[in-house]
């Protein structure tokens, strides 16, 4: 019952609306361009 | 075509447009490097904190736990495969939550802490600190439960606002790491230290595998380590194996062997050693290091009783005991 109390605070994510987040991470480099 | 290298981890995974690193949820897109699970957990529960484990940090209260898919080891008996060796895209449920969503659930939930826990939070960081800042900001306390695998810039950045760890020590034993986890020891052992030196609440976990990792030596040399680098204070729990994903072959620790290896780290000079798994054992319980008094009573993850003193000392010798209470 409390799981299901506190479940329903959160949103599932479904369908069309499954996709990922695009949050930038830390602690990364990018390398230079190349060819 | 950008590459970008993660150095979350010691791993430094390189990785291509439109891959992902060996975690399976940090991906890059278009040169930038994206935490695809950011705000996206998969397992959400309340547990007690005594199934982290931790049992010296506010025995018996209640800890929102999330955790999303990916990890950053492979370990061969992972009981949480179905989540850990996933991307966040195959899993079957994942829930919208950001940092705020999850502060307001556990707030109503009147949990004490917020756990990242069941995969490995290294994988998630940018969400554990986020969401960390703003527990703070309300109250609350935050539960990072970890394999270690990380390395020391971001674990020095996380611990500004994590409170207590857990630490699997999968082995003392770097061979087991690279044959087991597709890992390495060094890294783990730098993690706990930098959780000591940065003031965070430590407790370390072993899990006792037949054959694998419960020989007698490779134990003291582990309980010795700990003593030395991290306080005869700090708690240790030996955790009872039962076979799991690529792991099926071995049997679950016998009792005598968990016996067998809390009786050498005590020899060993920590203070607060426990087994766990075996529901009802006496040493799931604390007792007074000085004269031996029963002081939490634990069964399984119920704290069945509690006498500890309101400053953390033993109620019959006034003997301090190491924990946040």
């Amino acid at each position: 019952m409390m799981r299901r109390r506190f479940l329903a605070l959160l949103a599932v994510v479904s369908g069309r609306q499954r996709e990922l987040s695009l949050h930038e991470a830390d602690f990364y480099k990018p390398h230079d361009l190349a060819g | 075509m950008r590459d970008v290298t993660c150095e979350l981890c010691p791993r430094y995974c390189t990785i291509p447009e439109g891959g992902a690193g060996d975690c399976r949820v940090r991906v890059n897109i278009d040169g930038k490097l994206v935490a695809t699970t950011y705000g996206r957990p998969s397992s959400v529960h309340i547990d007690p904190v005594e199934k982290k484990p931790l049992y010296h940090f506010h025995p018996g209260s209640a800890v929102f736990s999330i955790a999303t898919a990916g990890c950053n080891l492979h370990c061969r008996n992972c009981q949480n495969w179905q989540l850990s060796q996933r991307g966040g895209e195959e899993m079957e449920r994942i829930y919208r939550a950001e940092p705020k969503d999850v502060v307001d659930a556990a707030l109503t939930e009147n949990c004490h802490s917020i756990a990242y826990t069941y995969s490995d939070p290294i994988i998630f960081y940018e969400y554990v600190y986020d969401t960390s800042a703003l527990a703070h900001d309300h109250g609350l306390k935050n539960i990072f439960v970890t394999a270690g695998y990380i390395n020391e810039k971001p674990m020095r950045r996380l611990c500004r606002v994590i409170d207590a760890t857990n630490i699997d020590l999968k082995a003392f034993d770097d061979g087991f790491y690279r044959r087991n986890c597709s890992g390495s020891l060094k890294p783990v052992l730098d993690a706990m230290v930098i959780a000591r030196e940065e003031g965070v609440w430590l407790e370390v976990t072993n899990l006792v595998i037949p054959t694998l990792n419960d020989d007698m030596a490779t134990v003291r040399r582990m309980a010795h380590w700990i003593r030395e680098n991290l306080g005869e204070e700090t708690p240790l729990h030996f955790s009872r194996f039962t076979p799991h994903y690529q792991m099926r072959n071995l049997p679950p620790t016998p009792v005598e062997s968990l016996h067998r290896v809390w009786n050498e780290a005590r020899d060993a000079g920590l203070k607060y050693v426990y087994v766990g798994n075996i529901f009802g054992h006496k040493s799931e319980s604390t007792y007074c290091p000085n004269d031996n008094t029963r002081l939490i009573h634990r069964v399984g993850f119920s704290v069945e009783e509690y006498n500890l003193t309101r400053d953390g000392r033993c109620p019959v010798c006034r003997q301090s005991v190491s924990g946040v209470w």
